[in-house]
């Protein structure tokens, strides 16, 4: 943040309050694109999808759903997906929902990944053990 | 201030009438036995109408023999009468008298010396800057453990960055300077607990003498100074000054009906973790006694009956209880060995590892907060108080499941620990580890720590677990303070982030009677 000397006798408090929210903005970008950059070098390639340019739709997000691990609770309900990124916008996951609902096939193909999954888990979960 | 001189403190009666008229008896580094009778008479003259009152005690001191384990039947060489003020003409003419009558006893002649004001700041002096703090924060610092009422719970924050300072952590010292530094910081823990001994207020006097021992050790450590030769005579003192004031809390807390402190309306917070950190002292005293004398052999009994043979119903607040739950097991498999004490640890794993899995409440807070930081968010919106645990979560990490499972493992309770396994895999496990050993012995170690999550694989075998399980060095922790598990059990009490994986396997070795050498 930059206040100069020329500003001072025009600025407000909301003024200042502004510089402080652009400064404040700033360091919360800085700091999420480090964070994301370090997450991104330990990510394995078995757990990475390239996207390729495309923008988000159905099939690109069956292909995330089939290349992630994906973990359950106890019930067998799937853990809430946390999504973040510019390719996640509230547009294109309202139309990915929109698309699932009004194709009956893409559905069910999300069911069987989903099954699949749970599947994988259950064998994940049924090796937890003290061997010996 | 004796110890800065080389004395060796065999004996102080600050807490105990065992000894009539000696209220301090040390060695003198040639050798002689020597007593001093305390008398407080700040800025004023003792009279001869005060020294009516004394000279009986001065007689004692002067010609009984002493009651202390090493030294039976020994007469001071030397005796003190020492004041904080000045001293009447009359009254050392008195003194030269009683001198008299104990030459004629056969007793050396000037047997009964004295020590004032004049003589005190003479000693003060000699331990030059070190002694008082010089900086302006720290002097303020000191100035609030002066106002603190002294019936809170020791504010260790403040106490801290005094020790620092005084021991000079940021620096280098040679051994001489740090003798000089270790004999400050003592008689500063003294004055700074004024107040607290005032109010009698035991747990805050054994905190700061657990740091103050804990500091100097440290200090040393970092150095690289030999901790027999410079430091451990201070130490000791301020062992034996704990082993007393533990003796006074058991006294104390075997009057007592109920044990609560202050407002019974806010007593529902704080009643049953006082009870688990009580019994955890107790133990630690039982520990301490049953390892060399009990001083006071009637206590044996007190002890035993004031440590409850079953836990109070939610006693686990945080994990900061974990360290005084292991200590109170360890007690009650010395005193009443039984496999239940390890199904108790084996419950206790499993009820943490379901709560820090999200299935059993809210997690509970990490051993860096302490009861009264948990009770202040669970009572947050009726108190109108900031949030401590802001920022912060627990769910899905544990700083102590790895020390219980440890416990299990150690017992061969293999069935036990494969139906934990599942949950165990489930969560990460914290550990901090400081960059360097002597930074364990501190309140907070900054950034001179790492913080380690390890995740446990979902398949191990039990020989891998039970070498991880064996492995006991603590090489993270001071050698002087693993030299004296007692001390080192006393302090993870205390201050429970300090019971790391590391420090509990040692002390599960020396203290679980299962595997105890």
């Amino acid at each position: 943040m930059e206040i100069k000397f020329d500003e001072i006798p025009e600025l407000t408090l909301q003024k200042t309050m502004a510089k402080f929210d652009e400064m404040i903005l700033d360091m919360v970008r800085q700091q999420t694109g480090f964070a994301l950059e370090r997450i991104g070098e330990e990510i394995p390639d078995s757990q990475s999808v390239d996207a390729k340019g495309k923008t988000l739709d159905a099939e690109l997000m069956l292909q995330v759903l089939e290349t992630l691990q994906m973990e359950f609770h106890s019930d067998g309900q799937p853990h809430q997906l946390h999504v973040f990124g510019g390719l996640f916008t509230a547009e294109r996951q309202k139309a990915i929902d929109e698309q699932f609902q009004n194709d009956p096939d893409l559905q069910i193909r999300l069911d069987e990944v989903i099954a699949k999954k749970r599947e994988e888990w259950r064998a994940r979960e049924a090796c937890r053990k003290l061997v010996g | 201030m004796l110890t800065g001189q080389g004395f060796h403190i065999v004996h102080s009666t600050e807490h105990t009438p065992l000894e009539f008229g000696k209220d301090v008896i040390a060695v003198s580094p040639d050798g002689k036995l020597v007593g001093y009778q305390l008398k407080g008479h700040p800025d004023g003259t003792l009279k001869p109408r005060d020294f009516d009152s004394i000279r009986g005690q001065l007689e004692q001191l002067a010609t009984l023999a002493v009651a202390i384990a090493g030294f039976e039947g020994r007469v001071p060489e030397e005796c003190y009468l020492v004041t904080n003020g000045d001293i009447d003409e009359a009254v050392y003419h008195q003194i030269q008298l009683l001198n008299a009558s104990l030459v004629q006893r056969g007793h050396p002649p000037g047997k009964i010396r004295t020590i004032t004001r004049g003589q005190l700041l003479d000693w003060a002096q000699s331990l030059g800057l070190s002694l008082w703090p010089s900086e302006m924060q720290d002097f303020g610092n000191l100035v609030k453990l002066l106002n603190c009422s002294g019936d809170e719970m020791f504010p260790v924050q403040i106490f801290d960055p005094l020790l620092r300072n005084t021991l000079n952590f940021e620096g280098e010292l040679k051994s001489a300077e740090l003798s000089r530094r270790v004999t400050s910081a003592g008689v500063m823990t003294a004055v700074a607990l004024h107040s607290f001994s005032r109010q009698r207020n035991h747990v805050a006097e054994i905190t700061a003498w657990t740091m103050f021992a804990t500091y100097s050790i440290a200090a040393c450590e970092k150095n690289g100074i030999d901790y027999s030769k410079h430091c451990s005579e201070a130490v000791l003192s301020a062992r034996d000054s704990i082993y007393d004031l533990l003796g006074l809390l058991c006294e104390e807390a075997s009057e007592r009906r109920v044990m609560f402190e202050g407002d019974p309306y806010s007593e529902f917070a704080f009643y049953r973790p006082r009870l688990l950190l009580i019994s955890a002292l107790m133990a630690v005293y039982w520990i301490w006694s049953q390892g060399s004398t009990w001083t006071r052999p009637h206590h044996k009994a007190l002890v035993e009956k004031l440590i409850p043979q079953a836990l109070p119903p939610r006693w686990l607040w945080g994990e900061g209880a974990i360290p005084s739950f292991l200590t109170y097991i360890w007690f009650r498999k010395m005193v009443a060995p039984s496999d239940g004490n390890d199904m108790i640890v084996a419950k206790v794993l499993a009820a943490l590892l379901r709560n820090k899995l999200g299935d059993d409440g809210e997690p509970l807070a990490s051993p860096y907060y302490d009861a009264e930081e948990v009770a202040q968010h669970q009572y947050r919106e009726l108190l109108g108080c900031p949030d401590p645990f802001e920022g912060d979560s627990f769910e899905g990490h544990s700083y102590s499941c790895e020390s219980l499972l440890m416990c299990l493992v150690r017992s061969d309770l293999k069935m036990v620990c494969q139906e934990l396994w599942p949950d165990f895999t489930k969560i990460g496990h914290e550990r901090v580890v400081p960059d360097q050993a002597w930074q364990f012995g501190l309140y907070r170690t900054g950034d001179a720590a790492t913080n380690e999550t390890k995740m446990y694989p979902p398949m191990m075998r039990w020989s891998e677990l039970q070498e991880i399980c064996q492995e006991s060095m603590a090489i993270d922790v001071p050698a002087a303070l693993k030299a004296d598990p007692g001390l080192l059990l006393l302090f993870v009490n205390l201050f429970p982030f300090r019971a790391t994986f590391s420090a509990v396997r040692f002390l599960h070795r020396e203290f679980d009677e299962k595997t105890a050498v």
